[in-house]
């Protein structure tokens, strides 16, 4: 450990560690466009420029490694200068098209002119023309124009996923990002450039002129596309006189999970989230109310032999309650999985696609397997917790907890309760990590959460602290709730 | 910051019986009363609607309008500013991709709710394209149901200008 001096107020930090790492770490603002976590830095867009004690000339603090009693300065007047002079050149030939662009609203240049520049254009030639609104394949829009020549793009196509599909052609000032000839982009996780782009050079299709970026609200959250359990952001919010939309996902950072990205697959999932059912109570075929089918599930859980199917998707509070239902009417809970042997990969994609078979498999539900068949026929009631696996043998008695439209709709009773965008809860993932994903403080929810549903069945009162508190000791290894909601922690498989 | 403590005036007698106020008071509206008694046409108030106001000017918030470019395209880029500076939350806006070539953005619909609108007229100073304006000159708004209140696009872009330069300035 060594001690730096930033603005004259000591850091300490490990040595040889990259400046501009320990000055981010450190909520020191420094701006610059090509370093990155993932991707490491460039230098190329020399934006990063601090002054030194003892150097002559502003140095990178990209390329600058930390020593004992190194003093830097990022506020000082003649780095300002500097910093305002790199981003005129940065913004020599920019179009200043905000107004038509995406990324207004989170784009670093904005940001930083907000910063350092301030100032009025003194260019007076004609800027340069390069191509608008390119379609590069995978969801993802190319504005040349707007492009600031970071390569963060063209560096995650060469390191991250080594599929090489962009290179920067062209020399100078006419240099330009673009696809390798005879390719485009084509890979599972090619819509990270959207988000590793700083500017709006690079951006999404699917999103494209939805909405601008500061109307929405960010929840934190989880992927629920496969077992991986990416950390996201929901970019979500609800306009005047209509219901919440969800726009987006993007990932989270999370270095025990995803680190920087999320696939492809997992961000478009979020369409999922925009088709979930009506909010409705279904008995008998019939719309009712909560409170007479509440009813009614309790007097059938009283007198029927009743068997329970959950998707390994649930959350783990939820599948502790029903876990506890189970105890309490003593009935059988079994889960069944999809897995996709072609989805799987060895980076963020795993071929279980269901997000919590971990929390399943540890609570001793059994896989629905030919004892699931055979019991099956000695039963007159089958609860159905959201699983897509649900078979229905003979006319038999069903209860369905869902959140999206299911297969025999309306040929039994339905509970409908609110999708992971809207709730909140604990995940483990396959490699045995458990992780929280939040609920949006802005959203009214108009559905009832299955934790509420359960809770009434029970009679019980449970939050999702307690009921996790309460098994705490016996399946998750004494973690705290709270330790887990700030932090995703290692179970160990 | 200091506080500045500022005493207030004490009342006398004579202020407590009003007498004095009152005869002030009285004064000014006999005033008033018998100089507009003998000269009528001098009274600032008009017969509305018998008689129309003269005195709008371009400057006057009257009923919104967009433009269009010298062209004949839309001025609006759907950038959503207007919606962003509107206090009540009138102004409903989804976006698409232009179409007739001139830019990359337009807006699909375009929609003032005008029982909403407080005419404040942030939007057209929010605007960078000069492509809502309030210079419709309109200080009336009629409609037989509420419905009709929600001005779209169509009608918006239908609205002249009542002082002239119908035309977009920005690029």
């Amino acid at each position: 450990m060594v001690t730096i001096y930033v603005n004259n107020k000591p850091i300490i930090c490990k040595d040889k560690e990259l400046l501009i790492k320990v000055l981010k770490e450190n909520d020191i603002f420094i701006p610059h466009f090509c370093y990155h976590e993932s991707l490491g830095a460039d230098g190329n867009c020399r934006m990063c420029l601090v002054e030194i004690e003892g150097s002559k000339r502003p140095q990178i603090a990209c390329d600058t490694f930390v020593y004992d009693g190194l003093r830097v300065h990022t506020k000082s007047e003649s780095i300002l200068e500097t910093n305002k002079d790199i981003l005129e050149l940065e913004l020599l030939s920019h179009p200043v098209d905000c107004p038509t662009c995406d990324q207004a609203g989170e784009c670093s240049l904005q940001n930083y002119y907000m910063e350092y520049g301030l100032y009025d254009s003194r260019v007076s030639v004609a800027k340069n023309k390069k191509d608008k609104a390119l379609d590069l394949g995978s969801n993802i829009m190319l504005d040349q124009e707007r492009c600031v020549l970071c390569m963060r793009c063209v560096r995650f196509c060469s390191d991250i996923t080594k599929t090489d599909e962009l290179v920067v052609m062209g020399r100078g000032n006419d240099s330009y990002i673009t696809t390798t000839p005879f390719m485009r982009l084509s890979n599972p996780y090619a819509m990270n450039v959207i988000d590793l782009c700083p500017v709006g050079a690079l951006t999404s299709k699917d999103f494209r002129f939805k909405q601008r970026v500061w109307f929405l609200d960010s929840t934190q959250s989880i992927c629920h596309a496969c077992s991986k359990n990416c950390s996201i952001f929901i970019d979500h919010n609800a306009q005047k006189n209509q219901n919440d939309h969800v726009h987006r996902f993007r990932p989270r950072v999370n270095t025990m999970v995803n680190g920087h990205f999320i696939c492809d697959e997992g961000r478009l999932s979020y369409k999922k989230a925009n088709e979930t059912r009506k909010n409705d109570f279904i008995m008998k075929s019939r719309i009712s109310t909560y409170e007479s089918i509440l009813k009614h599930t309790k007097k059938l859980l009283q007198s029927e032999n009743a068997i329970a199917l959950v998707s390994a998707s649930l959350s783990v509070e939820q599948m502790l309650l029903v876990k506890e239902l189970s105890e309490m009417y003593l009935f059988d809970v079994y889960y069944d999985y999809k897995e996709d042997e072609k989805f799987g990969d060895d980076f963020l994609k795993s071929s279980i696609k269901e997000s919590n078979l971990y929390t399943a498999k540890l609570l001793d539900f059994k896989l629905v397997d030919k004892p699931y068949e055979e019991s099956l026929i000695s039963k007159s009631l089958i609860l159905n917790f959201n699983s897509e696996f649900i078979s229905k043998p003979r006319p038999i008695e069903m209860i369905e907890f869902l959140t999206h439209e299911g297969k025999f709709e309306r040929s039994s009773s339905i509970f409908t309760y609110e999708y992971f965008h809207n709730d909140m809860g604990l995940l483990i993932n396959s490699d045995g990590v458990i992780s929280s994903y939040k609920k949006s403080s802005k959203v009214k929810s108009e559905k009832f959460t299955l934790l509420k549903i359960l809770n009434d069945l029970l009679d019980e009162s449970y939050t999702n602290e307690s009921i996790y508190e309460k098994y705490k000791e016996l399946f998750f290894k004494n973690i705290p709730y709270s330790k887990i909601m700030k932090q995703s922690q290692r179970l160990g498989l | 910051m200091g506080i500045k403590t500022v005493q207030r005036p004490q009342k006398s007698l004579k202020h407590s019986l009003y007498i004095s106020a009152l005869y002030g008071g009285l004064k000014t509206t006999i005033k008033k009363f018998t100089q507009n008694i003998s000269d009528i046409d001098s009274i600032p108030t008009i017969n509305y609607p018998e008689q129309q106001p003269s005195d709008i000017t371009s400057r006057y918030r009257g009923v919104h309008r967009l433009t269009k470019r010298a062209d004949d395209t839309i001025s609006c880029v759907a950038c959503f500013m207007c919606a962003t500076a509107c206090p009540s939350k009138c102004i409903f806006i989804e976006a698409t991709q232009r179409t007739d070539g001139v830019d990359e953005k337009m807006p699909r619909t375009f929609t003032i709710d005008m029982l909403e609108c407080v005419f404040c007229g942030y939007c057209v100073e929010a605007c960078p394209c000069d492509a809502i304006r309030m210079d419709s000159g309109i200080f009336t708004l009629i409609a037989k149901q509420r419905e009709d209140f929600l001005y779209d696009k169509e009608k918006l872009l239908s609205i002249k200008g009542a002082f002239g330069n119908e035309v977009s300035n920005a690029k």
